[in-house]
């Protein structure tokens, strides 16, 4: 499939707000095509418009109702859609290294997930450090990175009872997910690893390390590694 | 020295607020901003202040403030019985305070959220443009909920005339909710659907900026989950596999997996900014 010109449904949502969505699948082209469109829009915004969320699938493309209404802005997503611009803005073209410790003193759920999947731990880290992923979308909590698709041998439904509190950095899987969390929360993932760095740094200009469209490489380090990236962070 | 309102007591939770952060939706930052925004604005109108300059929003059991320096301020949304040194204030309308004056809240006597505005510059910690602070971010903006013995600075302003807006309608008995179909609404049991239009909800204890929850859960079979996360905004009614659904305001999270049966009418979203745990309400579908 091209996805530039992978065809959407617009409907409304609400009264200020308009849906945009696409195949539903976890699909690289699908989402070049859902972030292609919000970073057009970014750079070509109609009189009115307020924000989107570029998600897996969907586009939410939020308005001041005083100013514009759903049809205009319509017809503007279908104007941008079909220009030569659109076919350039997909993807960030970085690819960030992060470091992971697997290590289960930071990995409370890598046993179990191995149990389940009939590999050994080292084969856990080895699947999940053997290939890029590309981050789909951002949310849950700010900065936190959506990222996959997962290998097959790394499929895993979250949790039955979520934890009370995932400590910030934490590495998780869910389903063909995986994602790391920017700071302590409550959380259903299964947790795999953490990495040493700061996934949100308020205090810089861009607070957030992730951007979508970001290709993400994983790699193991050891215990005495994360305390020392964490000093140096 | 621009220290201008002491907070002597906080009470249940007063917050800082302005026009919130529209535009970083994508890296998860929920939208921020008072719950209700006509409050806002015609407290900043009436006290001719620059839109988005922040005021605070009070909810329920109000905080006691001592005033530094003479100044002019104002309050509406919720009657939350104002007295300024044991007199009521007169709301919706712009007052002039001297240095030393006691504010005071006292009993509800109608909706959930007073705002408190003072005529003057704020000189406040912002955040990407905001001072609206994020739940899920408590180490940022920590001066946007006030504690005890806290001070914020204002240079007051020279007084405008003094004039008395219409005081907005606040939730009284039964309210009535307008709303437009959800993206996923046609996914809903038939029994589900005929409970959220057709029964009277009652809102929950477990609500907040974030959303509000509503005591009972629809009949009926959730639909299929596995639906992928999708953006969420101020007003989106989710239903989660419990049942019992939740109305998404300024401080939600930007995306989620669970169905969306609704969208409140964006004119009736601030109705839920005066809405108490025990209110009951109605959805009508526009």
């Amino acid at each position: 499939m091209n996805p530039f010109s992978a065809s959407f449904r617009i409907r409304s949502y609400g009264d200020r707000a308009l849906l945009l969505s696409w195949e539903e699948r976890i699909d690289y082209d699908v989402n070049r095509a859902v972030q292609s469109l919000f970073h057009i829009l970014e750079s070509n915004p109609f009189p009115g418009y307020l924000y989107s969320i570029p998600a897996y699938c969907t586009l939410t493309v939020v308005f001041n109702h005083r100013k514009t209404n759903g049809y205009a802005v319509e017809q503007h997503l279908l104007a941008l859609h079909g220009s030569e611009k659109t076919k350039s803005c997909a993807d960030t073209w970085r690819t960030l290294r992060i470091p992971v410790c697997y290590d289960s003193a930071f990995a409370p759920d890598i046993q179990d997930v191995a149990q389940q999947k009939g590999i050994s731990v080292e084969e856990v880290i080895q699947l999940h450090t053997s290939m890029a992923y590309r981050v789909f979308m951002l949310g849950f909590l700010p900065g936190f990175p959506y990222m996959g698709r997962l290998p097959e041998g790394l499929y895993i439904a979250r949790k039955d009872t979520p934890r009370l509190k995932v400590p910030a950095g934490s590495v998780g899987l869910a389903g063909w997910q995986t994602g790391i969390y920017p700071s302590a929360s409550p959380g259903g993932w299964q947790l795999i690893g953490q990495t040493p760095w700061r996934i949100v740094s308020p205090e810089k200009e861009v607070p957030f390390l992730f951007q979508p469209g970001d290709q993400v490489q994983f790699f193991s380090i050891t215990p005495g590694q994360f305390a020392d990236m964490q000093v140096h962070r | 020295m621009t220290g201008l309102l002491r907070i002597d007591r906080p009470g249940l939770f007063s917050v800082v607020q302005d026009a919130g952060r529209a535009g970083m939706q994508y890296a998860g930052i929920p939208v921020g901003g008072p719950l209700d925004r006509r409050a806002a604005r015609l407290l900043n109108e009436l006290l001719q202040n620059p839109e988005d300059t922040p005021v605070i929003e009070i909810t329920l059991a109000g905080p006691q403030i001592t005033i530094l320096k003479d100044c002019q301020l104002a309050i509406c949304g919720a009657d939350l019985s104002p007295t300024v040194n044991g007199e009521a204030v007169e709301m919706y309308c712009p007052i002039e305070v001297a240095a030393g004056s006691i504010l005071r809240f006292g009993s509800v006597r109608a909706g959930c959220r007073a705002y408190l505005g003072v005529r003057g510059v704020w000189i406040h910690p912002h955040w990407m443009q905001s001072v609206a602070p994020i739940p899920s971010m408590p180490e940022i903006l920590a001066e946007s909920i006030l504690r005890r013995g806290q001070v914020l600075h204002i240079l007051p302003l020279s007084s405008v005339l003094k004039r008395k807006a219409a005081p907005l309608a606040m939730p009284a008995g039964l309210s009535e909710i307008r709303v437009m179909e959800g993206p996923e609404l046609d996914t809903f049991d038939p029994l589900a659907v005929a409970d959220f239009f057709g029964k009277t909800h009652t809102i929950s204890a477990a609500s907040n900026r974030m959303g509000y929850r509503l005591h009972d859960s629809l009949r009926g079979t959730a639909p299929s989950a596995s639906m992928l996360s999708s953006g969420l905004i101020p007003g989106t009614i989710q239903v989660p596999p419990s049942g019992a659904p939740i109305i998404l305001l300024a401080d939600a999270q930007t995306v989620g997996g669970y169905p969306r049966i609704a969208q409140v009418a964006d004119e009736d979203l601030d109705i839920f900014g005066q809405l108490k745990p025990g209110d009951s309400l109605r959805f009508r579908l526009l």
